[in-house]
């Protein structure tokens, strides 16, 4: 089959690769309808998630049509039509019971790799490097996909295919970050990011209660995005000073609830930026925290930061000292989609949340790199470039 | 002179073993060459300490090696399921490859009796991994054997 495939640093290939088969008796095999670039990539790409091997199908959000079926799967038959959860979940351990699904103790099958970063494993996760589980990813004909009666989830008939595709990763991600976050009614909310990420929290902020939510960005395609699909406030963060639009705004206090929706590659116009793009080039840290550094000076005392954009290791110039003497919360998370799935689904059959605006460039999986290309460098108001295999 | 062919993924292998040797990193605890006995190796297992007890004694993945090592159950606390322990018999505190399978079994068996297989990852692989890659299967080649429980 044709899958989009990492070759290295900032290179990417269409090539022939085996078909996936049945592996274990919880698998089945979907053939891929439509599978989307997402902001973490960007990571492999650029090279800061190094276990990669040349040859990796990338791709993690995806929804298609079920083909296989294992022995043991129950909820699924072929030709249902599925969105799939990037992260997988074996629905059987301690995280997957208690809805911490990206956390699930048996689905990384390399998990030495992140015990080693981290401390403990998180669960795998479809086509993000061999430390993730060494799963083959969704930007290919057809993509394996275990324990599939707790990833995989029928799409309802009133909800279509694009739409649907968002609610594998970017939706579901940005619903968690608001939930685990701790919006309530009244709170007033800043979400650093205006990608597919970012908007989805803005959007779950306010259908959660919160009566101000802020998106900060630069990319004024990405703001308006923002004003016209979740009718959320804006700040362009080039034109102004973020931490001070936020005080006054709020009256003083700061955001409730402050979202970092951006993740290790993170961009500003200060000398900021240069230090840690140096160090982050010379490997002294492996992340640009600048969002996360400005969420947590900006929140109100007593506040809470989720951590939803992907971050790899080791930051510097973290303030600590914000986050002790202000008692803010500080939590994050990878997708614990199961969880939300299920009730995300309903309200998007209910036209509750749109997504489908993300898909701004939808191309044919051979022209993968172009996509990635103009993903990467935001040509052409690219906010996903979505590949239908 | 016979000249022998080294497997990239063979000498990555061993540079690893030398490496984690240099820094410290080991998975024997710390005086047990003094003590000369070896530190539990443990899992906890979201199953009933009933269940977990019948599986080890059964044909699980740690009955490969049942004379070899002696295993204990007990219950977790904060009903977070049973604690799984095994660790080598021998006084020296077994060598790093039985401790590596010790661990890799309590993996497998915990796996087994939660959702009943072992996830596999995908499988060929890359065909062109290059040099790199090459060093990553070396690293992943270790990876269900090492790290926390």
């Amino acid at each position: 089959m044709k899958a989009l495939c990492w070759e290295g640093v900032n290179r990417l290939a269409v090539e022939r690769v085996p078909d996936p088969r049945i592996q274990n008796a919880h698998d089945v095999i979907v053939k891929v309808r439509y599978t989307t670039s997402c902001g973490s990539d960007l990571h492999l790409l650029d090279g800061y998630i190094p276990a990669m091997e040349a040859g990796d199908v990338i791709g993690h959000e995806f929804m298609g049509e079920v083909v296989e079926v294992g022995p043991e799967v129950t909820k699924h038959s072929v030709g249902d039509r599925v969105v799939v959860v990037s992260f997988i979940g074996c629905g059987s351990c301690w995280y997957c019971d208690n809805d911490l699904w990206s956390l699930c103790d048996n689905t990384n099958t390399n998990p030495g790799i992140t015990q080693g970063l981290w401390g403990q494993d998180p669960g795998g996760i479809f086509g993000y490097s061999h430390a993730m589980g060494g799963f083959m990813g969704s930007h290919a004909e057809y993509v394996r996909v275990p324990f599939a009666d707790h990833g995989a989830f029928t799409v309802p008939e009133e909800v279509d295919d694009l739409t649907a595709l968002f609610a594998s990763d970017g939706l579901p991600t940005g619903w968690m970050g608001a939930h685990l976050g701790g919006v309530g009614p009244g709170d007033t909310v800043a979400v650093w990011g205006a990608g597919g990420v970012g908007q989805m929290a803005a959007h779950a902020a306010m259908l959660l209660g919160a009566e101000q939510v802020v998106v900060i960005d630069r990319l004024p395609e990405r703001l308006g995005m923002v004003q016209q699909h979740v009718g959320a406030e804006t700040i362009d963060y080039t034109a102004t000073d973020v931490g001070a639009e936020l005080r006054e705004r709020t009256g003083g206090r700061g955001p409730d609830v402050c979202i970092e929706a951006v993740g290790q590659e993170s961009a500003t116009n200060g000398p900021e930026y240069l230090y840690d793009k140096v160090k982050q080039q010379l490997r002294l840290e492996n992340d640009r925290p600048i969002a996360m550094r400005e969420a947590v000076m900006a929140c109100r005392k007593g506040g809470s930061v989720f951590a939803l954009g992907v971050f790899a290791g080791l930051v510097d110039k973290f303030p600590l000292g914000a986050l002790m003497n202000k008692g803010l919360t500080l939590r994050g998370a990878q997708q614990h989609g199961q969880r939300y799935l299920p009730m995300l689904l309903d309200r998007l059959a209910r036209g509750e949340i749109s997504t489908s605006h993300l898909a701004t460039h939808v191309m044919a999986l051979d022209e993968g790199p172009r996509g990635y290309d103009m993903f990467k460098n935001k040509e052409d108001g690219c906010v996903r470039a979505v590949f239908q295999p | 002179m016979s000249r022998a062919v080294i497997d990239p993924a063979t000498l990555a292998g061993r540079a690893i073993d030398t490496v984690l040797g240099l820094v410290g990193r080991t998975d024997r605890p710390a005086g047990e060459d003094d003590t000369g006995s070896g530190r539990w190796l443990k899992v906890t297992v979201y199953r009933a300490p009933d269940d977990v007890r019948t599986a080890v004694d059964g044909t699980g993945p740690l009955s490969r090696m049942r004379h070899e090592i002696e295993v204990t159950v007990r219950p977790a606390p904060g009903d977070k399921g049973t604690e799984l322990a095994a660790r080598p018999t021998a006084p020296d505190g077994g060598s790093v490859d039985l401790r590596r399978a010790i661990r890799g079994a309590l993996r497998e068996q915990k796996s087994v009796l939660e959702c009943g297989e072992v996830v596999q990852p995908s499988r060929p692989g890359s065909s062109h991994p290059g040099p790199a890659g090459q060093v990553l299967r070396a690293v992943t080649s270790r990876a269900w054997g090492e790290g926390r429980l």
